[in-house]
C-alpha cells in the first residue's frame, strides 16, 4: 500500500511538471498552437487550390492536431531520460524510491493533458477558421477512439522513452527524422488507404494511423469509403496496442537501467 | 576567410558526426523525399494522375525550393541557441578573435549545404523516380541562378533577425525559425497560387522576397507563372523586386543583429543559460 501512494505521488509530480509548469510560459502556449495551425492552414489551401471536396480539409484539421501528439511523444517523451541525462535528473530519479514506470505513466499523463490542450485548440481554431463542417455518428465513440489512441501512442512514448536513451546526442536526429515520414505513413493529411494495403499496413504498427483513420470515420460519415479498415477492428486493434505498448514499455525500461548500469551511461553527459 | 571556413566545417561537424557518413546521407535523403511525397499523395487522392499535371509539378518545384527557406532560416535563429544553451561554447566564440556574425555566417553555409544537397535528392527524385514533366530545354539558367542568390542572401538577412532576437531572448529560440518558416511556407506560395489566399494574406504575399523568389524559379523552369497576380509582371520587374528586398532585408538584419547584440551585452545575457 505505502509503494502503492509513493508511486502515485511521484506520478502525480511528474504530470504537475507537464501540466502546470509548461504552461506558465504563455508564449509557449500561443506558439504551440499557432505553428502547428500554419501548418495545417498550407495544407487546407493546398485541398482548396486543387479543389478537393470539404471532408478533405477536416482531415488535414484532424491530422494538424494529432501532429501535436505525435511530436509531444518524440519531443517529450522518447527524448526525456535523453534530456535528464544531460541536465543530470537523471541519477536522481535512479535513487529515488518510486518506481521509474510511475514516473514514465506520469510523464504520460502530464503530456497526455497539455498536449489536448493545444490539440483542442488548433482544432477549434482550425474548424472556426476554415469553416467546416463536422458530422460526429457519435460522441461516446469519437471519446473511445481518442482514448485508446492516445494510451496506445503514449505507451508507444513510454517505451521509446528506455530506448531512445542509447542514442546519445544522435537521438535529437532521429526525432527529426521520425516527423515527415511518419505524417506520410500514418496519413497525417490524407486517408491513408490511399497509400495502397502493405505501405497502409505498414503505417498502422503506429497506433496513431487507426487511431486518427477510426476518428476521421466517426467525424465525416460522408468520407466513411475513405477509411482503411472497419470501424471496430481499427479501434480492437488500437486498444490492444495500447496494453501491448504498456507491457513492452516496463521490459524496455528494466533493459534500459540494466544495461546503462553496466556500460556507466547513467551520468554520461552531452554523448 | 580562414574563420568562416573553420565555422563552416564546424557547423559540419555538428551536424554530421553524430553517426556514420552514409547513415548521414539516408537521413539527409529520407526527411525531404517524405515531404514531397505526402504532397503527391494529397494531389493523388483529388487528381488522377498528379505525375502528369503541370501544376503538380509547379507545386512540387516550389515546395523544393522552399527547402533552402526553410533550412537556412531555421539554421540560422538556431545557431545561437545550440552554442548558448547546448554546448555552452558561446562565450568562447565570442572571446575568439573572430567577429560573430563571420562565425555565424560560416555556420549558415553548412545549413545551406545541407538544404542544396536537400534541394539536389528531391530534383533527382522528381525528374527520373517521379518523372516530372520538366522541360529543360525552357531553363533558363541565369534567372534561376540570380533568383537563387538573391534569395539565398535575403533568408541570410532574415535569419541575422532571427539571432538577434534569439540572443535577447529566453526560451522561444526554436520556435522562432520555425514561426516564421511556417508564415512564410503559409503566404508565399510554395505549394499552391496565392490566389487561393484571403485578400489581405495576398497582399502580405506580394511584398515578401520569397514570393518572388519561387515565382522566378517557376518561371526559369516551367516558362510560365503559377499564379495569376504574378502573369503581368515580367522577369525583370520580379528580379528588381527581390533584388531591392534583399538589400533592405540584408541591411536591416544587420542593424537588427548588432543592435540585440550590443543589448545582450549590456545585460550580461551573451552567455545566460535559461536551460530553453
Amino acid at each position: 500500500m505505502r509503494s502503492l501512494v509513493r508511486n502515485w505521488r511521484a506520478a502525480k509530480a511528474r504530470a504537475y511538471v507537464r501540466v502546470v509548469a509548461v504552461n506558465r510560459e504563455l508564449s509557449w502556449l500561443v506558439s504551440e498552437t499557432l505553428l502547428p495551425l500554419l501548418g495545417v492552414a498550407a495544407y487546407v489551401y493546398i485541398y482548396r487550390a486543387i479543389g478537393a471536396p470539404e471532408a478533405y480539409q477536416g482531415f488535414v484539421i484532424l491530422g494538424g492536431a494529432m501532429t501535436a501528439y505525435w511530436l509531444s511523444v518524440l519531443w517529450s517523451m522518447a527524448m526525456q531520460f535523453l534530456w535528464e541525462r544531460f541536465s543530470g535528473n537523471l541519477e536522481l530519479y535512479m535513487i529515488s524510491p518510486a518506481s521509474r514506470m510511475s514516473i514514465l505513466l506520469g510523464m504520460a499523463g502530464g503530456s497526455m493533458i497539455s498536449t489536448t490542450i493545444r490539440a483542442l485548440a488548433i482544432v477549434l481554431c482550425g474548424f472556426w477558421l476554415f469553416e467546416v463542417e463536422l458530422e460526429v455518428r457519435s460522441w461516446a465513440l469519437l471519446g473511445l477512439a481518442f482514448g485508446l489512441t492516445l494510451v496506445a501512442l503514449y505507451g508507444l512514448g513510454m517505451m521509446l522513452t528506455s530506448l531512445f536513451f542509447f542514442f546519445g546526442r544522435g537521438a535529437m536526429n532521429l526525432s527529426a527524422l521520425l516527423q515527415e515520414p511518419v505524417y506520410l505513413l500514418s496519413g497525417f493529411y490524407f486517408p491513408v488507404r490511399s497509400l495502397g494495403f502493405v505501405f497502409a499496413a505498414a503505417g498502422s504498427l503506429l497506433p496513431l494511423t487507426l487511431g486518427l483513420d477510426a476518428i476521421r470515420q466517426l467525424c465525416f460519415p460522408a468520407a466513411l469509403h475513405e477509411g482503411f479498415l472497419p470501424l471496430w477492428v481499427e479501434l480492437g486493434t488500437v486498444g490492444a496496442m495500447g496494453a501491448l505498448f504498456l507491457v513492452l514499455s516496463a521490459m524496455a525500461l528494466r533493459f534500459m537501467e540494466r544495461k546503462a548500469r553496466q556500460s556507466g551511461r547513467l551520468t554520461l553527459r552531452w554523448q | 576567410m580562414r574563420a568562416l571556413k573553420a565555422s563552416a566545417w564546424l557547423g559540419w561537424a555538428v551536424a554530421s558526426n553524430w553517426t556514420h557518413p552514409a547513415l548521414y546521407a539516408l537521413y539527409a535523403m529520407v526527411r525531404p523525399v517524405a515531404m514531397t511525397l505526402i504532397l503527391l499523395c494529397m494531389y493523388g487522392v483529388v487528381m488522377r494522375s498528379p505525375l502528369r499535371s503541370p501544376f503538380f509539378a509547379q507545386a512540387y518545384w516550389g515546395n523544393t525550393l522552399f527547402v533552402l527557406v526553410a533550412a537556412l532560416v531555421f539554421g540560422m535563429s538556431s545557431v545561437v541557441h545550440e552554442d548558448r544553451e547546448m554546448y555552452q561554447m558561446i562565450r568562447y566564440v565570442y572571446i575568439a578573435p573572430v567577429r560573430f556574425t563571420v562565425y555565424m555566417t560560416g555556420r549558415c553555409l553548412t545549413h545551406l549545404a545541407q538544404g542544396l544537397l536537400s534541394v539536389a535528392v528531391m530534383v533527382v527524385f522528381g525528374l527520373f523516380v517521379l518523372g516530372l514533366p520538366w522541360r529543360p530545354e525552357a531553363a533558363d539558367v541565369a534567372v534561376l541562378a540570380a533568383a537563387l542568390v538573391l534569395g539565398v542572401a535575403a533568408m541570410i538577412g532574415l535569419g541575422m533577425i532571427l539571432a538577434g532576437v534569439s540572443l535577447v531572448t529566453a526560451r522561444h529560440d526554436g520556435m522562432l525559425g520555425e514561426g516564421v518558416a511556417g508564415v512564410l511556407y503559409l503566404v508565399c506560395g510554395a505549394v499552391y497560387p496565392i490566389d487561393v489566399l484571403p485578400k489581405g494574406l495576398q497582399v502580405v504575399a506580394e511584398w515578401i522576397p520569397v514570393t518572388h523568389w519561387l515565382e522566378l524559379g517557376r518561371r526559369a523552369v516551367f516558362g510560365e507563372s503559377f499564379s495569376e497576380l504574378f502573369r503581368a509582371r515580367s522577369d525583370g520587374e520580379l528580379l528588381f523586386g527581390l533584388a531591392l528586398s534583399t538589400v533592405v532585408l540584408v541591411l536591416v538584419g544587420g542593424l537588427v543583429f548588432r543592435w540585440c547584440e550590443t543589448a545582450a551585452r549590456r545585460r550580461g545575457v551573451i552567455d545566460a543559460q535559461r536551460h530553453y
